[in-house]
């Protein structure tokens, strides 16, 4: 734990609870953006932080130490997020199977807006972010934790509560498929 | 043809986390089969595009918020944990019998309000809310695609599975697609309000101005119809999702009502005029005789709203006192349309 967050926690547990709100300045951005990406939905996001931010204050006497602040709370934001996702439809009956949705993806995304810059960015975000929607949610995590937040594979590890040797068996398969669904997205533009 | 083995050593090397010995090894491979370079190179494309998306922030009182909320709930350091309430869809999801309206706006209250700039004494503004832009979970697709066979008739049934919903449309020129969408209500018998701040933004056809448009007791084959008609003049791509409690939320707050307004009603249609006078003999009264003809059955209605616009709630007031009949089976829609460019 870094010298800061030690002394924010403490400061937190003797009583000073307006400390815990500056650990949330801190740390508040990162873990949003990890968990927008991971729900695909900001307002989903924004409730799933402000709870595991509110979990872990609760449970900040539970806090050993033992790993970087961070690493605890984005376990805990991550927990929250898929809890969250058993719980939400998220997926409208009408997608079907992947091959169907596919049909009916806009192919082409309407030859007046062309070629504007920030349309073309707002749709290789898009295209990025639908290819992500598409994997497993354990495909998708692995994917967000090491090319977004830059994780390392320990770190991970730790995260999801599995082995090393999965996270980059996970990471090997979730490249392979991430590149297969924008392969297919490319093929479909033509 | 490479190898799982293979591939599995260039993602661990991609992320630098092999050791020097595989590090090796995979050189050798790198150096011996352009496959594999060029898996490398597509897989450091994709990974660097992860990297690229736009880094998403939150408001910058939200620290504030969440020790508000943690005040509210009593909650300390080692209490009993909080439960996680996670934002849900409405609970009513039954029959729609909706009713009608939105505000709107009429052509009268169009004429009365066109020139005003400034609020009559009286009248409270009511400062909608920031709608975000859509976030990408849900069901996409292009408007010009409903023209395409077997999707229009899936979007509909789709309509009928919930009462309401939300459709984000992104577009290069939402001025024009407002415009459109008016027009395509107005053919569907869509009584339509349009606020005088929406209605001076769309003159002036500006830029980066997001609308709001709510629509209520329409049929899904006439979402359908007027969304294909929509499509069939203009382009853009939408998002459909389940319209959620904080959509619904949002919504009564940008047009000053309560959210119990805005949720469609259950059970049977409801007349609200007085019904006909039934005499023995099973003949109607003269004065029901004199009524003429039943009128034309309650058609939808929508109003469109300028997102940064102020809203008068007297007009939407007025026009949700309008409501008559509510139809069963049908849907309400919270249309944002939003400037692709901005």
């Amino acid at each position: 734990v870094s010298a800061d967050d030690h002394r924010l926690i403490t400061e937190c547990l003797q009583g000073r609870h307006e400390a815990f709100g500056e650990l949330v300045c801190r740390y508040q951005d990162r873990v949003f953006n990890t968990v927008y990406r991971l729900l695909g939905n900001a307002e989903d996001a924004q409730d799933v932080v402000q709870e595991a931010f509110l979990n872990a204050f609760q449970s900040l006497d539970s806090f050993k130490g033992d790993s970087q602040f961070y690493t605890w709370l984005y376990r805990i934001a991550f927990n929250t997020a898929v809890s969250l996702k058993r719980k939400q439809r998220v997926a409208l009956s009408m997608h079907g199977s992947r091959e169907d949705r596919g049909d009916v993806e806009p192919r082409d995304p309407s030859d007046y807006s062309q070629p504007e810059h920030a349309l073309q960015q707002a749709e290789e975000e898009r295209r990025i972010q639908q290819a992500l929607g598409r994997l497993s949610s354990e495909h998708r995590a692995v994917l967000i934790m090491k090319d977004m937040e830059g994780q390392k594979y320990e770190t991970m590890a730790e995260v999801l509560g599995v082995p090393i040797g999965t996270i980059r068996s996970r990471l090997h398969r979730a490249r392979l498929e991430l590149r297969e669904l924008l392969r297919q997205e490319e093929e479909k533009g033509g | 043809m490479l190898s799982d083995h293979d591939c599995e050593l260039l993602t661990a090397f991609l992320d630098g986390q092999l050791g020097a010995r595989q590090r090796k090894a995979v050189l050798r491979l790198l150096h011996r089969s352009s496959e594999a370079r060029e898996l490398l190179r597509q897989l450091q494309e994709d990974a660097h595009a992860l990297r690229g998306l736009p880094r998403q922030t939150l408001p910058v009182d939200f620290a504030a918020q969440v020790m508000r909320v943690a005040a509210e709930r009593g909650l300390r350091p080692g209490g009993p944990r909080p439960v996680v309430r996670p934002r849900g869809l409405p609970t009513w999801a039954g029959l729609a019998a909706a009713a009608a309206v939105l505000l709107a706006v009429t052509a009268g209250s169009y004429l009365y309000f066109s020139g005003m700039q400034t609020p009559p004494e009286g009248v409270r503004l009511a400062q909608p809310e920031r709608v975000p832009l859509p976030a990408e979970v849900g069901y996409r697709f292009a408007l010009r695609d409903l023209g395409k066979e077997g999707l229009r008739p899936r979007l509909e049934q789709e309509f009928r599975s919930d009462p309401s919903w939300h459709l984000a449309v992104a577009s290069d020129n939402p001025a024009r697609t407002v415009a459109r969408l008016e027009t395509a209500l107005r053919k569907q018998g869509v009584q339509l309000h349009v606020d005088p701040r929406a209605r001076a933004s769309l003159k002036k056809n500006l830029f980066r101005t997001t609308y709001v448009v709510y629509a209520e007791n329409l049929r899904p084959e006439e979402l359908t119809a007027i969304l294909h008609q929509v499509g069939h003049t203009d382009g853009g791509s939408a998002l459909l999702n389940p319209m959620s409690a904080q959509d619904r939320t949002r919504l009564a707050k940008m047009l000053g009502v309560q959210v119990a307004q805005l949720e469609p009603l259950k059970g049977p249609p409801i007349e609200l005029r007085p019904p006909p006078i039934h005499v023995p003999g099973g003949q109607q009264d003269k004065g029901d005789k004199k009524a003429g003809p039943a009128p034309k059955e309650a058609g939808g209605f929508a109003v469109v709203l300028a997102q940064d616009g102020a809203v008068n709630p007297n007009a939407v007031r007025q026009f949700l006192s309008r409501r008559r009949t509510f139809r069963p089976g049908t849907v309400q829609v919270y249309f944002v349309l939003h400037d692709v460019t901005a």
